[in-house]
């Protein structure tokens, strides 16, 4: 018993490390400007939108996820290149 | 401040000089980069609330400021709450100085934290260490400063260097604050912050100097001369005239005179030289590189045939630009220089912030060896000469024919191995079969190049060839260039002159033609057909054209913002869709989203959130040469001088969002304006499968559905006599694929033009990544990659998306409009001409139509005459 709640815990441990490491934080959005710095607010161009750790430059993106053109909410429509990393599914 | 500059002329030749001048600042023995650093000394984070006052270690300075740093974390208490400021002010030796504002741009701090080792700091030691050193090896001053214990400000080894875009102004009322509360990376003491700013201007007694000592802007100085030798009785000759110094970014310098001279004048970039230069009419032989061009001393009488001459007298070569000479290999040549006196001039000499130019960063001569082409002679041989007879001359003497036009027996030809252009020359003018010779030569682009700061250069504009443009022209305001957008800066400088008005919401007090009767309404005071914020700005109007805008409620200056306070009444004057009840005083522009007449933005300058006034600025930003200062703002854009129709359509997801819908409606607006054409950076891609992130995907069987009815709405979408261009997706998609509907760019309209980015735009061109092709689709491609455009103010760096291609197009429109007016009303010879002049790039072939075009403003512009389709 002891040897299964470790391994939960290791486990939730785990999940916790990966959730914090620098993955969008996927709070819903409606303005980037209610995001933490270094998050765009975006999504698909019909929403949701959500924070998404801004990748500018092709920058590398954490475990899971790819820097990808993204829509933003502060501009849906238009067509200037918004990166963040999304989930690469 | 000293500039030295040099004018030559070998013989017949145009010597062209490269890369002229590039300015560089020499704040102290300290500074060696191209940036200046403040440097902040020996700060401790300060505990509690309370700032510390230091000085500025800026040695040498004509001014001093004073700093009070504030960290954040002892300014609990700050504005707003947690931040830190670093705060900026003149103090009192300025004011005795003269000098009222300073502005700079802060480009980064270097923060050093306690557990980092400082570099060296010990002035004392520094001074008596250089002091030796220099006696000991002369002036060999570079030498001396990286061996002594010299602060470099700029040392940032050990910090953390975070990086900013702050301008700042400073004047003797206020106080400049930069923000520091997202600077610290870590927690800690910092120990030391330095702050590294560019851009520096100062304002002296009110005039503005702009004299950026530094890489950016200025890159080179354009010198128009005047200059003409002149014997007089006693056999001297005398150089003179007026040295216009024009800077010019990046821009190669053509400078022509009948003699070789150099001139060491002292240069206040406002004003323009005037140096005479005596010259004893008398030569020396060559007797040393020092003791000729420095000294001078040994004349022997006047050489015109001499390589050049060097200026000397009271402002002689330093050892430093005599080294700077040899390197460039000017000293090599046979001198003979006489003593010179430079007579009083009339230019203050400035001192700003003890920045010198001389030549240590000097002029850098270079003829231009490729304006003739050696290697081939272009004879064009009599009437009735065969053309057997003509290929008999060359196969017999080793010519090759490189290319012909055989109606007019015109023939360029290689020359034979060895063969020197001179004698080809001879032996064409001795052949009776010749009717004339002469060598081939390059042709020098004609350019021009803005002053504005934040212009890039090289940059997107000068891929496709706007420079050229603007040597024939820059505008005009005859075409109303419509952007519909998210939100414009209607208080920005380099737009306010460009911003539409519409007459038909004037007071008749402004549009009647009474006072005189001359054919123009009564504000229009430039007599262009229109009345402008460059009318109603217009310097020195006559008391009864100011009692004229008095009279209505307006005083220079006019912004929108005043205008529309002045003379919205409530009512639609014009009333161009019969309907009294909207677009009431759409006097400069309409937002759809709050149905208002006021265009204005949301004030958030990031790329997305200023979008609307970036693509502005692309298109119609205020442009101007000359200066500094320069008198036209941050940014030039494509048109300097259009009637820009800013229309609002759009804002943050869920807040006052443009949809389709009011899209439409913002393009029939800008239809019914009169705009020759109009700009959409925006749009929605439907896909019926998956697609890209930002695109609507997956709709499946409701896609065909819907494919159908966009289409119907795009037929109904009538755009008159205007051009709709629209950018593309910023996806990796095939625009060209039926399962996938990128609205508007695919509406079959034919006064619609759709763009891609490519980067660089230019022959060796290639798609950007992320962004829609299809040549079938796609028309015309720009550089939309990495711009630094227009923000609220400000301006915002590395700004990317086909969004910023369109404007390109839509300015192009402009000056082609400019350049032949009969072009306006007829959009199908418009985009005839801007995607026939298009460079055709084969590796685009399957990515964009026409084989692959590249825009080219220039020859859209110039080639008045069109192509054949």
């Amino acid at each position: 018993m002891m040897g299964v709640r470790t391994s939960i815990a290791v486990l939730a441990a785990i999940v916790l490390v990966v959730a914090c490491n620098g993955s969008p934080s996927k709070s819903s959005c409606t303005s980037s400007q209610q995001c933490q710095a270094g998050e765009v607010c975006g999504g698909e161009q019909n929403g949701p939108y959500h924070c998404l750790a801004s990748c500018p430059d092709g920058r590398i993106c954490s475990e899971g996820f790819v820097c990808q053109s993204v829509a933003s909410a502060d501009c849906p429509t238009c067509r200037v290149e918004t990166l963040a990393c999304v989930s690469a599914k | 401040m000293r500039l030295t500059f040099f004018i030559l002329e070998h013989g017949s030749l145009k010597w062209q000089i490269k890369s002229l001048l590039t300015w560089e600042g020499i704040m102290s023995e300290h500074v060696r980069r191209m940036v200046a650093c403040l440097r902040v000394s020996r700060l401790a984070v300060p505990h509690g609330r309370r700032t510390r006052r230091v000085s500025v270690f800026w040695q040498r300075l004509a001014f001093a400021a004073t700093f009070a740093l504030c960290l954040p974390s002892s300014c609990g208490g700050g504005d707003p709450p947690g931040d830190g400021f670093l705060f900026l002010s003149l103090d009192r030796t300025a004011t005795r100085a003269g000098y009222t504002a300073l502005d700079f741009r802060v480009t980064q701090v270097a923060l050093f934290y306690d557990d980092v080792t400082l570099p060296p700091d010990d002035p004392v030691a520094c001074r008596q260490c250089l002091h030796d050193c220099k006696h000991k090896h002369g002036s060999k001053q570079v030498q001396c400063t990286r061996a002594c214990p010299c602060l470099n400000p700029c040392d940032t080894s050990g910090a953390a260097v975070v990086p900013l875009e702050v301008g700042l102004h400073v004047d003797l009322t206020a106080t400049g604050r930069l923000n520091l509360a997202s600077v610290a990376t870590r927690p800690g003491k910092i120990q030391e912050v330095r702050v590294f700013v560019e851009d520096v201007s100062v304002t002296v007694d009110g005039t503005t100097i702009t004299a950026n000592p530094f890489e950016h802007p200025l890159k080179s100085i354009q010198v128009e001369s005047s200059c003409k030798p002149r014997v007089d009785a006693q056999h001297k000759v005398h150089f003179g005239g007026v040295l216009r110094l024009v800077p010019v970014q990046g821009q190669d310098i053509v400078i022509q005179s009948d003699r070789q001279v150099a001139v060491v004048s002292p240069f206040d970039p406002n004003t323009d030289i005037k140096t005479l230069i005596d010259k004893q009419v008398k030569s020396c032989h060559f007797k040393g590189k020092k003791t000729c061009c420095k000294h001078g001393n040994d004349h022997a009488g006047y050489d015109p045939d001499s390589e050049w001459q060097a200026a000397a007298g009271d402002d002689q070569f330093d050892d430093e630009q005599t080294r700077r000479l040899e390197e460039l290999g000017l000293l090599e040549h046979r001198c003979t220089g006489g003593k010179t006196s430079l007579p009083p001039h009339h230019c203050q000499q400035l001192h700003l912030l003890l920045f010198q130019l001389k030549s240590k960063y000097p002029l850098s001569l270079v003829p231009d060896e490729d304006a003739v082409l050696d290697d081939r002679i272009v004879v064009a041989f009599k009437s009735g000469v065969t053309r057997a007879q003509i290929q008999a001359i060359i196969a017999a003497n080793g010519y090759s024919v490189i290319a012909y036009d055989e109606t007019t027996n015109y023939y360029v030809l290689r020359l034979p191995t060895g063969t020197a252009l001179q004698s080809a020359i001879q032996f064409f003018d001795g052949l009776s079969e010749t009717a004339f010779d002469l060598p081939d030569t390059k042709v020098l682009m004609r350019q021009v190049f803005p002053c504005d700061p934040e212009f890039q250069n090289p940059g997107p504009l000068t891929e496709v060839n706007a420079p050229g443009a603007w040597a024939t022209t820059t505008g005009s305001t005859h075409p109303v260039l419509a952007d519909i957008d998210q939100g414009f800066d209607m208080n920005s400088a380099d737009m306010i002159p460009n911003y539409f008005i519409n007459a038909g919401e004037l007071p008749a007090a402004l549009t009647q033609d009474t006072a005189p009767a001359d054919g123009f309404m009564d504000a229009d005071f430039d007599q262009d057909g229109f009345i402008t914020f460059r009318d109603l700005n217009a310097p020195g109007l006559t008391a009864a054209q100011l009692a004229l805008l008095a009279s209505v409620g307006l005083t220079q200056p006019v912004s929108p913002a005043t205008l529309l306070a002045a003379l919205s009444d409530g009512v639609d004057n014009d009333d161009f869709d019969s309907d009294p009840a909207t677009f009431v005083d759409d006097l400069i522009g309409w937002d759809f989203v709050q149905n208002d007449n006021d265009p204005t933005g949301p004030g958030i300058s990031t790329c997305t959130s200023a979008h609307g006034v970036g693509t502005s600025g692309i298109i119609a930003a205020v442009g101007a040469t000359g200066g500094p200062p320069c008198a036209s703002g941050l940014v030039a854009g494509v048109d300097w001088t259009a009637r820009l129709l800013p229309i609002r359509n759009g804002g943050a997801f869920g807040v006052n969002q443009s949809t389709r819908s009011t899209s439409y409606l913002a393009i029939r607006y800008a239809v019914q304006m009169g705009s020759a054409a109009i700009n959409a950076s925006w749009g929605v891609t439907y896909n019926k499968g998956g697609g890209c992130g930002r695109a609507i995907n997956n709709i499946g069987n409701k896609f065909d559905q819907l494919n159908s009815r966009l289409q119907q709405e795009g037929a109904r979408l009538g755009l008159g006599n205007s051009i709709l261009v629209v950018a593309a997706e910023n996806c990796n998609q095939n625009d060209d694929s039926a399962d996938t509907f990128d609205w508007p760019v695919e509406l079959n309209n034919p006064n619609i033009v759709t763009t891609t980015s490519v980067s660089p735009a230019n022959a060796g061109a290639v798609l950007a990544a992320n962004r829609a092709y299809g040549p079938a689709s796609i028309d015309i491609s720009a550089n939309g990659e990495n711009h630094t455009m227009l923000g609220y103010g400000v301006t915002i760096a590395g700004c990317s998306g086909n969004s910023f291609t369109a404007p390109q197009v839509v300015g192009t429109i402009g000056l082609m409009i400019a350049n032949n007016p009969a072009l306006e009303g007829n959009p199908a010879a418009l985009i005839n001409r801007v995607l026939c002049n298009a460079i055709i790039v084969p590796a685009l072939a399957g990515q964009v139509g026409g084989g692959g075009r590249v825009l080219e403003i220039n020859q859209s512009v110039v080639n008045t005459n069109g192509c054949v389709p």
